[in-house]
């Protein structure tokens, strides 16, 4: 019941950073550690707010990307697939759609926030 | 989905009056039919002949019989000389005389099928009757202590225990996938690899330890890959350790693969099938990167089957482009429709939406074969549907919520009940301060601390996630903490360990820590702080559960479950079956049985693409129409 | 060797007395000549079970188009050996036109798949 609860009622939008102790990666599943994160839920929010999908054309690199969108809050590039980057922008910084393909075009193809997907359980 | 049409013929003596097979069905004295339903399920009926005989008819859709061989039974006024000129007769071999019985069990010419050797006979004047020789086994029901709870295996009216959702629990027998019956041509499904995206899972479960893909060659020796972490925005945690401290992705995985008649918990739909763990859902779900990116992965690394028991909002460019490519590579994509009661026709949501021809949305259906409640529908979007109530399957470990009732607290901790959850009323809450009903505001300088003592100490534990669910309104500067001490007492004393202190929030506030190995004792405290400095002050904090989710090696713990998340592995387990019985099949092959094999239900009628249940056996021995005849003309 | 010769010509005999003994006096009787070998093929199937003992092919012919199956006798084309079932068949027919289908089985699906979409051949 409990489980039916916490999906019908809440969605997670904004986070905070977590407290001591990061997970190591690369390694068997022996090191101890406590990590935790904690974040606000509400009712609305499909798409994590300050983080943007880019397709790129071939030739564009992770600093071509750092450079152009530094004056929107840039905060993280991440490489997601094959010309595919997630942009991560201060959350306070709210850049539209159209604002990051004007920044980042010719070389940006494509854009698109990064949809958020939840367990279809509990209820 | 096949008729029977049945005639009886008065022969030209008129003694006796025969029924005989027109297309699929054949009749047996009365005084064997009863057996012959036990030991096969072919359905029976009675009715009477024209000439006054009391004849059983079976219904031979789906029974097995040796072809080229049938039994026949001479008239009793047959000289020795008269049956041996029937034999010639009728072109048949003698294999044995059961003399006793005036039977002879004999082998039909060359090119002549057991139905048109029916037909034939049977109108023989030295004939009495002619049947197929059928082949007896029994069906090949687990005998997993659990099993008898696995409604949507086998539906006999039961009352699930533990069950989630109350309507139509115990439901109706028979509103079950049908599967006893795919079991007895298919159980072994270690061909195929079936990817469940999801919250990871539990690889050191004793249901699936052996029906897991086998990685270590391409560099992954869990069996998959981790996409989201700990979920937090930042966390490059991606790693090759696929475990699932969540619980979702674990049931998910059972439903599909687990082992079968290992006197462990139940069983899954296709027993041996190789499990590939992909984790894109953390507590906090997972987005178009890590989902997108798990895809590719199962894409890579040779998955044939796609589960995704996940949902989310917008048209989703990337994600689609991810489903294409697992198209180009042959793989079917089930998913799960959605669980907010609603029309996907009309108000779309994704993967299900998507129209790549590789893919099957699956909808939930209830132990009466009801559209469950909850269950999202769509008549263009939605293509079948499959059991989703009160589903058993494995769980990581063990699995409570606390209400913070046996907590020891502070003087200006209490506990209260004046707090709406929509959709659930008023919930207790522990908060602090004691008058936070009447809105009260904490004190300065405060420092309040609750805990409790867990035992932590199984030696199978390999991870324990703790979730607390609250409502928390503080100034800058004013902090919640959760702390743990292995040693037990207050985790915030010397020797604890203060894990987190979050501050400024002011809504309902969620927490997910996930203890690897730091707290694995007997006596673990976990505690929560109020800590305020010396000006000003708001409402405060208030709990209202912790849900505490152990994972277990050897875990042999299960769970019961509701969700369109339970119907899309019910579906994708009968997909694995396809592609390990028919190895030469495409995944429009495999989604066309789906389809075409499944069984009506009224319930889903207009609501669903094809307004049926996924159907094991319908899928098994469903037969596409021939194409591409030609003729050319010598 | 002499033997099988004999059962040889005494077989071939019966069935040309057989086939000359098509209808009797008066006209109309058909000669041997109007019979055509028709040579009818499909792509095959992907089942498992209609690629092995116990499955095949069903085809089916008739002079009506839009034919129901149950009211042609068909012709049976099973499974022999080796990975698939055969997937053509010849047909003997005088000259008309035929309509045609196909259908498949197995031991799982003996009443068998919806026939195939119907081809019309002619045979002059």
């Amino acid at each position: 019941m409990w489980h039916r609860v916490r999906q019908a009622v809440l969605f997670l939008t904004a986070l905070v950073a977590a407290g001591a102790g990061c997970t190591t990666s690369g390694q068997p599943f022996t090191p101890r550690t406590m990590s935790a994160g904690a974040a606000t839920v509400q009712p609305d929010g499909d798409q994590v707010p300050g983080e943007w999908l880019i397709k790129v054309a071939p030739e564009v690199t992770v600093n071509q990307l750092t450079a152009l969108y530094q004056s929107l809050g840039l905060l993280e590039v991440r490489p997601v697939a094959e010309n595919l980057f997630l942009l991560r922008f201060a959350p306070e910084r709210l850049s539209s759609e159209a604002e990051i393909r004007r920044v980042g075009a010719p070389g940006v193809i494509f854009v698109q926030p990064n949809f958020r997907y939840r367990a279809l359980t509990p209820r | 989905m096949h008729t029977s049409a049945i005639r009886s013929v008065a022969l030209v003596t008129g003694v006796v009056a025969i029924v005989f097979v027109t297309s699929a069905s054949a009749w047996v004295s009365p005084s064997k039919s009863r057996s012959l339903e036990e030991l096969t399920g072919i359905r029976t009926s009675v009715h009477t002949s024209p000439a006054g005989n009391q004849v059983q008819t079976a219904n031979l859709d789906h029974a097995t019989y040796v072809e080229g061989e049938v039994l026949i039974k001479y008239r009793p006024t047959l000289t020795f000389t008269a049956r041996k000129n029937l034999m010639v007769r009728l072109g048949v071999q003698e294999i044995r005389n059961i003399s006793g019985l005036r039977v002879v069990h004999v082998k039909l010419p060359q090119g002549q099928s057991v139905e048109q050797a029916l037909q034939v006979f049977a109108q023989d004047s030295g004939v009495e009757y002619v049947q197929p020789n059928f082949i007896y086994k029994a069906m090949a029901a687990p005998t997993d202590p659990l099993y008898g709870q696995q409604w949507g295996f086998r539906n006999t009216g039961q009352t699930i225990a533990g069950a989630d959702w109350p309507i139509n629990n115990p439901g109706v027998s028979g509103s079950d996938m049908n599967i006893e019956q795919a079991w007895d041509h298919i159980t072994d499904c270690s061909t195929v690899v079936v990817a469940v995206v999801d919250t990871g899972v539990n690889y050191l479960h004793q249901e699936l330890a052996g029906n897991l893909w086998d990685g270590s060659a391409a560099g992954y020796p869990n069996h998959g890959f981790d996409f989201v972490g700990n979920g937090l925005p930042g966390d490059t945690d991606n790693d090759p350790l696929p475990q699932d401290v969540n619980g979702h992705g674990t049931h998910v995985a059972a439903t599909i693969a687990a082992t079968a008649n290992n006197g462990v918990a139940g069983s899954g739909v296709c027993w041996q099938a190789r499990i590939m763990a992909v984790r894109v859902l953390s507590s906090f779900g997972g987005t178009t990167a890590s989902v997108t990116a798990g895809v590719n992965f199962a894409v890579t690394q040779g998955a044939h089957v796609i589960n995704m028991s996940l949902g989310g909002g917008g048209f989703d460019q990337i994600f689609s482009d991810a489903i294409t490519n697992a198209r180009t590579n042959g793989i079917v994509v089930v998913v799960a429709a959605g669980n907010d009661d609603s029309d996907n026709d009309v108000a779309p949501t994704y993967p299900c939406n998507f129209t790549h021809d590789n893919l099957l949305c699956v909808a939930a259906l209830d132990q009466a074969y009801g559209r469950a409640g909850f269950s999202n529908y769509g008549a263009t979007s939605v293509d079948v549907g499959a059991p989703g109530t009160n589903v058993l399957s494995g769980w990581p470990g063990t699995s409570f919520e606390d209400d913070l009732t046996t907590w020891t607290s502070t003087a200006s901790w209490a506990r209260v009940n004046c707090e709406p959850i929509t959709g659930l009323g008023l919930v207790p809450m522990l908060v602090n301060p004691t008058n936070w009903c009447a809105n009260g505001t904490y004190a300065n300088n405060e420092n309040a601390v609750s805990y409790r003592v867990f035992d932590m100490g199984d030696p199978n534990l390999r991870a324990v996630n703790y979730e607390f669910w609250s409502r928390l309104n503080l100034q800058a500067n004013d902090y919640i903490g959760i702390a743990s001490k292995s040693t037990g007492g207050d985790p915030f004393s010397v020797g604890g360990l203060l894990i987190t202190e979050i501050s400024n929030p002011d809504t309902f506030w969620f927490m997910s820590l996930t203890d690897t190995g730091t707290c694995f004792t007997s006596n673990c405290s976990v505690g929560i702080r109020l800590r305020s400095d010396a000006t000003t002050v708001a409402r405060g904090a208030g709990f209202f559960w912790v849900t505490v989710n152990t994972l277990l090696a050897n875990s042999t713990h299960t769970y019961v479950v509701s969700g369109t998340s339970m119907a899309s592995p019910h579906t994708a387990g009968v997909a694995a079956m396809l592609r390990a019985f028919n190895p030469s099949f495409a995944y429009g092959d495999t989604i066309d049985a789906i389809k075409n094999g499944g069984r009506s239900v009224p319930a889903l009628s207009g609501v669903t693409v094809t307004g049926r249940a996924v159907d094991a056996f319908g899928a098994l021995s469903y037969i596409k129409a021939p194409t591409g005849i030609n003729a050319v003309v010598q | 060797m002499k033997k099988r010769f004999r059962n040889a010509t005494l077989c071939c005999g019966l069935v040309l007395l057989t086939s000359c003994g098509g209808g009797g006096g008066g006209g109309g009787t058909p000669s041997p000549s109007s019979q055509r070998n028709v040579v009818i093929s499909w792509s095959a199937n992907h089942e498992a079970a209609v690629n092995r003992t116990g499955g095949g092919y069903r085809l089916y012919y008739n002079t009506t188009p839009n034919f129901a199956i149950g009211s042609a006798t068909p012709v049976d084309v099973p499974y022999a050996s080796g990975p698939t079932s055969p997937v053509t068949t010849t047909l003997t027919l005088a000259s008309g036109t035929y309509y045609v289908k196909v259908a498949a089985y197995s031991t799982l699906n003996t009443a068998g798949s919806v026939p195939s979409a119907e081809i019309q051949v002619v045979v002059p």
